[in-house]
């Protein structure tokens, strides 16, 4: 298990998750049910 | 189950088809003959050989049934139910075991600890079925109708039994089963809407105790019950993740084998030749299950006895002469129809492959040619589209089975969004190369998006996890080139979801609309193809030579 960080590109909504390698997750903004979900190993910088 | 003992030899349950003895080789003492053989001695067929081992049959096939069954899940982990610490809480398979008239007791119904007549049953529903929490969240399927079984059993045997069935809701729709339920309930079985946090026992009598909150009339119920009986759910077979390797097949969320299509191919596997039949697919009774079986020998008649077959004409093949034995493309293919060695060119095979393009999306030395939706063909279809006001529009790449359907199911429902979008089909989102999207970009789109499949429902097994893959790799590519990444965007639509369509379509024309003409001209600059170091090393020498 690990620590990942989630951003939503439509929204810009932002969080983090456990993740486990082979994960296979559809994943969805829980804001705005967008599908566009970047993910980061590190927590990003916030965007300004 | 431990209910009894049985012999060395022995047939596995009544039915057991075909009805054959089998030989328990861990007590047998026959590999010593001189210390038993009796069996042998008694076998007028001769049918028995101790010195027969084990041995690996090789049979080359035409198709593939993947009948592997299932499992029954073990409710040790649910310790609020006390299955491991009270006598008198049993399975249901336990249950069968103990009404059965070959069974451990005969047929005589008693509970564990007294070894006396229960005249109080408890059944509990959905043990290990319906329930996230423990990682099981689909319906198991049978277990209702085999506890209305059960109780109609009992109610037929022993008919001063009061029997009490807590449940979430009773799943009674297949032919005559909602007549079943009538049955039970007239002939005096409650059913408590509402499952109990826990059971207690008594230690003196052995009774154990349920308090279960009533739903329907919104009062706590407590009862006090001589034996209770868990109705376990079925989970798939431990020897499912051994097979989806041997013949690569996937599986759905819930553990079981995904088939081809859910509503149009339920009985075919993703990887052609390969068929499916009763649980592994999915839960199912036996009447499904039997249909399930007779529909995949149908299918593997069909296909056998055809002669010859048929293959989509869009597969994807490989030049050897640009195939650079790298082997992305191998380790990608959904289907494992791609043959590759270290050392050695890659090659497709044809009949195996199923057209979906990740391959030829992923393959960065232009080998892979996928028919029919070629680099070319796509490329020129970008930049067809967005030759003339690109800054108009909103480009858009959906997949053939799911989202280019969501749009059409969004026109026949008679939809609105904006008319800004320009959709390109391709066979799946994995077919999408990040060199098409950068292309789009340099061709002035404002905002791109790659639409697919949902997850459960990708027509290539999972090919479509690759576009995210892809997706995720050009935001750092764009972050990287200063373009703002949320220009471009990624949705799974599926062929019933017109209304996400709509929704995704409005979503994008205001983001499109945020655009500015400087952002566009910065992308077409900034994601100009780098030219290959060689190249330049070499254009670069041509011209010191000529100065
Ligand atoms: S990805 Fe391309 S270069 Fe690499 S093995 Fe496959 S066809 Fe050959
Ligand atoms: S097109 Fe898809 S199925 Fe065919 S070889 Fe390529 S990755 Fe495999
Ligand atoms: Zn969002």
């Amino acid at each position: 298990m690990a620590i990942a960080y989630f951003r939503c590109m439509m929204c810009g909504h932002e969080w983090e998750d456990e993740v486990e390698r082979g994960d296979d997750v559809e994943r969805t903004c829980t804001k705005c049910r967008s599908n566009s979900i970047r993910q980061f190993k590190s927590k990003p910088e916030p965007k300004e | 189950m431990g209910l009894s003992s049985r012999k060395a030899i022995y047939i596995p349950f009544p039915q057991a088809v075909p009805s054959a003895y089998t030989l328990d080789m861990e007590n047998c003492l026959g590999n010593n003959p001189i210390a038993c053989g009796k069996c042998q001695d008694v076998c007028e067929q001769d049918a028995i050989d101790y010195d027969d081992q084990d041995e690996l049959i090789v049979r080359e096939v035409g198709a593939v049934v993947v009948a592997i069954g299932l499992d029954v899940y073990d409710p040790t982990e649910m310790d609020e139910y006390g299955y491991t610490r009270f006598e008198n809480v049993i399975t249901s398979m336990e249950f069968e075991r103990l009404i059965c008239a070959g069974g451990p007791t005969d047929g005589h119904f008693v509970r564990p600890s007294d070894v006396t007549r229960p005249k109080r049953i408890g059944f509990i529903q959905c043990v290990g079925s319906r329930n996230p929490a423990i990682g099981r969240p689909y319906c198991s399927n049978i277990c209702c109708m085999n506890t209305i079984k059960d109780t109609l059993l009992l109610a037929d045997h022993y008919p001063d039994t009061g029997n009490v069935v807590s449940y979430q809701d009773i799943r009674a729709f297949g032919k005559s089963f909602e007549d079943m339920f009538q049955r039970s309930k007239e002939m005096g079985v409650r059913y408590v809407r509402g499952l109990p946090g826990d059971i207690e026992e008594d230690p003196e009598t052995g009774n154990l105790i349920i308090t279960v909150e009533n739903t329907t009339s919104g009062k706590l119920e407590r009862h006090e019950l001589d034996m209770v009986v868990l109705s376990v759910g079925v989970i798939p077979p431990k020897d499912l993740k051994k097979i989806s390797g041997l013949l690569t097949l996937s599986k759905t969320s819930d553990g079981f084998f995904m088939e081809s299509h859910p509503k149009l191919k339920p009985v075919d596997a993703p990887t052609k030749g390969v068929y499916f039949a009763g649980f592994c697919e999915s839960p199912k009774d036996i009447k499904e299950s039997v249909c399930q079986s007779g529909a995949a020998a149908s299918k593997v008649g069909a296909l056998l006895n055809a002669g010859e077959i048929h293959i989509e004409a869009i597969t994807s093949v490989i030049d050897p002469d640009l195939c650079t034995e790298c082997g992305i493309c191998a380790g990608l293919c959904p289907y494992s129809a791609i043959v590759w060695e270290k050392g050695q060119k890659a090659e497709v095979i044809e009949a195996a492959c199923a057209g979906c393009g990740c391959c030829g999306a992923a393959c960065k030395f232009g080998a892979i040619t996928m028919r029919h939706f070629t680099d070319d063909q796509l490329v020129a279809q970008v930049q067809a589209v967005l030759e003339h006001e690109p800054d108009e529009k909103v480009f858009v790449f959906a997949c053939n089975w799911c989202s280019y359907a969501g749009g059409d199911m969004a026109g026949i429902s008679r939809l609105e969004y904006p008319a800004s979008n320009r959709v390109i089909r391709t066979m799946c989102s994995a077919r999408v190369s990040e060199e098409m999207v950068l292309e789009a970009f340099r061709a002035g789109a404002p905002v791109v998006l790659v639409s697919g499949c949902h997850y459960a429902d990708c027509h290539y097994i999972n090919a479509n996890r690759q576009t995210v893959v892809r997706v995720q790799r050009l935001w750092n590519k764009l972050e990287k080139a200063g373009v703002r990444p949320e220009r471009l965007q990624l949705e799974w639509i599926s062929a019933a979801e017109g209304q996400k369509f709509a929704k995704v379509m409005k979503e994008m024309e205001v983001l499109r609309a945020t655009v500015t003409p400087e952002e566009i001209a910065h992308a077409r600059e900034a994601l100009k193809p780098k030219p290959k170091k060689e190249k330049v090393k070499k254009e670069a020498k041509a011209e010191s030579v000529t100065s």
